[in-house]
């Protein structure tokens, strides 16, 4: 055994044409600056940071994996010993899975689709084969029941899981993971994080996680490292870390980290709920959307199932307010803002616009102003944003020439318009001559909702839509939000996974689980009084992740 | 599954109605007959007369259409005016040169293109690989009989290792065809060789960059096991559906080549049938033509099935 796992020595590593004779000859960028640090064999290390900050690429690093067009400047990176950019192929290879093992992220696909549970394990563990049930105990699953299965019909908490197993499968003295968790629901999260640091406890290897999480970080790490643009800002013992952060980038982390409880943005303003009558603008009563899929067992297919994604739901969604929705995957939380917007027809019950319109008409066949007054906003801008198209373009009604009759014109007065608009989202005109493709993930969603308020809507649907932002964007684009409904007073419906988040902007939370309205009343109320079981026990679990 | 294969065989039956009676109105609406290609110049008012009697073209194109429909339904392909024989008797000795023809054809271009196509995208970016994928680009690109005059002045003519035209006829026993075989079959295989190895490489490449391939060498599974197991099945549908294309273009689509090796297949045959006007002989290979790409789609998507789960899954519901 080493007592030193792993080593940064002075670090670096580059980005961009890379020319080996004349080193000096392309200017590199850096993506990695000069790191230097140690992790003792046995401890448990938590690596934090941002998108862009480098951390998955220092992870791929120690098992020598540099990533395309990516090359070690300078310096040294150390793993039980090895510099892996320096070992020969096969040499690299025996390491693998058996001295360090990289556990990636599992929304990615990280599973090969077209090979089993069992077929997996199988590679890994050669002679050893009849350990995968064992494996897979050890990670929470039941291996018989799962070892035939393939990745598309496994959960995405599942496929983690195995993943895990499949890292654990040769005992290695140091395991690397890359986002464990994200992408998944909060109460997978919590089981996933725990059964890690159970293994870690029993096996006592090197544990590294790499998250943009905190809360992740503080669940399976001793010691907390903050990396940004490539850098280490910060490097301390977890509980220093969360008493007294050193580096103000850290405590801004902490502090955009959304936690129950406390209305930290948007705390001083009205809500429409303080007058007396509210009047509701949505109207859904035993609404129930029955969605058809195939379903999967061990390979083959049954007959396709539907499933009641929406179950006998009565709600109403009151003129000015933000209404927060939370739910876990599955509990059709989307499925309701789809049938609002004419995405998905409703099979049984009733859902009306204030003056009686019927929201069970297709999108397709509603009346132009009616499309107007409802704009939803998707969950991740990459796929809802043409990237070839300006700003501009993108947020332009014009651009679809049946919204000219709402009196947009094209002309100097109307470039004024789009620059307000983009300002009302906390853009700066500029933008609005850059093309989708160059914007950052906080931009590009800023976009989204510029181009949804751009219609001037009576409601704004937001599906998730902070779920794929940076922690501090993520704070951003709240404050953006409160500060439209503000000044504009447009109703929003706030769907979110995150009770933490839906807490920080909403007027009143449901929460919905398997398609069934579980509660809904003012946030400060079910927050301090949850009546149904599920609900306090997601407060519960947000209030573990924040205080843990 | 039943339901799929039975809707996909109505939609196919569909198509061969319209393409039947549009064949059938494109050649009536050519200028000239049977009668007038069969007689040529000795035609005279009276001779015309008799041949369209006896070969009852006199009657009406749908009641032609509905003869021939209900002959097909019995098995009964017709009779070719022309050449004074069934049209299964014509059609059935070159559909065997033909089919030996793409068979050679695809077994010398298919697993080899699989096999380079995967070599040049694990070596990208060196020289030699680059060399192959700039030959693949020109085999692609140059015209069949530009390939086929090279390689005929190459082995028939300078090096005469090969015969260069076919002297059998097309009945001689496969034997005898065989070394005729050789030259247009190579001819075809460099085109068909280089369209599927681009396409193999390509999806071997995009396939490469996809997580589940990182996270399979991050366990240090060998990098021989990552090719086989993770990569290929799933960038195989890819170069699968180029093959069967070209599959069905070899069987269908080689008059060019047959006409410089003088080879006794069906594409040939084709071409004369239409300047003939020989309505029954056209029908018959337009039959073939569509059976072929039939099948051979559905033998892509069978393969393409049976590599990834999702599909097998989605097909049956």
């Amino acid at each position: 055994m080493i007592d030193v796992a792993l080593q940064l020595d002075r670090f670096s590593i580059g980005v961009g044409p890379f020319d080996a004779e004349h080193l000096n000859a392309v200017k590199p960028q850096l993506i990695l600056r000069e790191l230097s640090l140690v992790v003792p064999a046995g401890t448990r290390l938590g690596i934090v940071g941002e998108s862009g900050s480098g951390k998955s690429t220092l992870l791929r690093a120690w098992i020598g994996a540099a990533g395309h067009g990516l090359f070690v400047a300078h310096g040294t990176a150390h793993t039980a010993g090895h510099d892996f950019f320096s070992l020969a192929d096969e040499d690299r290879r025996r390491l693998l899975g058996s001295t360090v093992a990289m556990v990636p992220q599992s929304v990615a696909m990280s599973l090969t689709p077209h090979l089993s549970v069992a077929q997996h394990f199988a590679e890994v563990l050669g002679q050893d084969a009849d350990r995968t049930s064992q494996l897979l105990d050890e990670v929470g699953l039941n291996g018989d029941q799962l070892r035939r299965r393939f990745a598309h019909e496994l959960s995405g908490g599942q496929q983690q899981r195995v993943l895990i197993a499949l890292g654990l499968a040769r005992d290695p003295h140091i395991v690397l993971l890359d986002e464990p968790t994200s992408a998944l629901d909060v109460g997978v999260v919590h089981d996933i994080l725990s059964m890690i640091a159970e293994a870690q406890h029993r096996r006592g290897f090197t544990l590294v996680c790499v998250s943009h999480d905190l809360s992740v970080i503080d669940r399976v790490a001793d010691r907390v490292v903050v990396m940004r643009h490539g850098e280490i800002v910060e490097d301390a013992s977890r509980e220093q870390m969360n008493r007294r952060p050193s580096h103000a980038y850290t405590a801004e982390l902490l502090a955009a980290a959304p936690t129950l409880g406390i209305r930290h943005i948007g705390a001083d303003r009205g809500t429409a709920l303080d007058h007396e009558a509210p009047t509701p603008i949505v109207r859904a009563e035993a609404l129930s959307v029955v969605r058809s899929s195939a379903r999967y067992r061990l390979g083959r297919a049954s007959a396709a199932s539907a499933t009641t994604a929406v179950d006998a739901l009565t709600l109403e969604v009151f003129s000015g307010e933000i209404l927060g929705v939370i739910g876990e995957s599955g509990s059709g939380k989307s499925t309701l803002l789809k049938t609002i917007c004419g995405l998905l027809p409703p099979t049984s019950g009733t859902v009306q616009w204030a003056d009686g319109f019927d929201l069970a008409t297709a999108v397709e066949r509603r009346p132009i102003d009616m499309l107007r007054r409802i704009q939803m906003v998707f969950q991740n801008p990459d796929d809802s944003l043409n990237p070839a198209h300006t700003v501009r373009r993108l947020i332009d009604p014009t651009a679809r020439r049946s919204w000219s009759r709402f009196g947009y014109a094209s002309n100097a007065a109307h470039d004024e318009t789009l620059r307000e608009l983009l300002n009302t989202v906390g853009l700066a005109a500029e933008m609005l001559e850059r093309r989708g493709a160059k914007l950052s993930g906080g931009e590009k969603q800023r976009v989204a909702i510029a181009r949804a308020l751009a219609m001037k809507p009576e409601l704004l649907l937001l599906d998730e839509v902070t779920s794929a932002l940076d922690v501090t964007v993520q704070a951003g684009v709240l404050a953006t939000l409160l500060d439209i409904h503000r000044r504009l007073a447009t109703t929003m419906v706030f769907v979110s996974h995150d009770i933490a988040v839906v807490a920080s902007i909403a007027d009143r939370i449901a929460v919905l689980r398997n398609g069934r309205l579980v509660e809904v009343d003012v946030t400060n109320e079910v927050l301090s009084r949850p009546r149904d079981p599920y609900t306090a026990r997601l407060i519960e679990l947000a209030r573990r992740r924040s205080t843990d | 599954m039943t339901a799929y294969l039975l809707r996909r065989l109505a939609i196919s039956l569909g198509v061969f109605t319209v393409m039947s009676v549009l064949v059938f109105l494109g050649v009536e609406a050519l200028p000239g007959d049977a009668c007038t290609a069969l007689l040529g110049r000795s035609a005279t008012a009276t001779k015309l007369a008799q041949c369209r009697a006896a070969n009852g073209l006199n009657a009406s194109v749908l009641h032609r259409l509905i003869d021939w429909a209900s002959g097909l339904l019995h098995g009964d392909l017709g009779f070719s005016i022309r050449r004074g024989k069934s049209v299964v008797d014509i059609v059935m000795p070159r559909l065997r040169n033909s089919l030996a023809l793409a068979t050679v054809a695809s077994l010398m271009a298919f697993p080899l293109a699989i096999v380079v196509g995967v070599w040049s995208a694990r070596r990208k970016g060196t020289r030699v690989a680059r060399a192959v994928d700039t030959l693949s680009l020109v085999l692609m690109t140059m015209p069949e009989f530009v390939t086929a005059s090279v390689l005929w002045l190459l082995f028939a003519v300078w090096l005469p290792l090969l015969p260069g035209v076919t002297m059998v006829s097309s009945t001689a026993s496969l034997l005898d065809i065989l070394p005729n075989i050789w030259l247009p079959a190579i001819t075809l295989a460099l085109v068909v060789f280089a369209h599927v190895m681009r396409s193999m490489r390509a999806s071997f490449l995009v396939t490469e960059e996809r997580p589940f391939v990182e996270a399979a060498r991050a366990r240090g599974i060998a990098e021989r096991i990552v090719v086989r197991r993770h990569i290929l099945p799933a960038a195989l549908p890819t170069p699968i559906n180029v093959m069967a294309v070209t599959a069905a273009w070899l069987l269908t689509g080689t008059f060019v080549v047959e006409v410089v090796f003088n080879f006794p297949g069906l594409g040939r045959i084709a071409v004369d049938a239409i300047s003939d006007r020989d309505t029954a002989l056209i029908l018959a290979l337009t039959l073939f033509g569509l059976v072929v790409f039939i099948a051979s789609s559905f033998v892509s998507d069978a393969v393409t099935r049976a590599l990834d789960p999702r599909m097998r899954a989605q097909v049956a519901s």
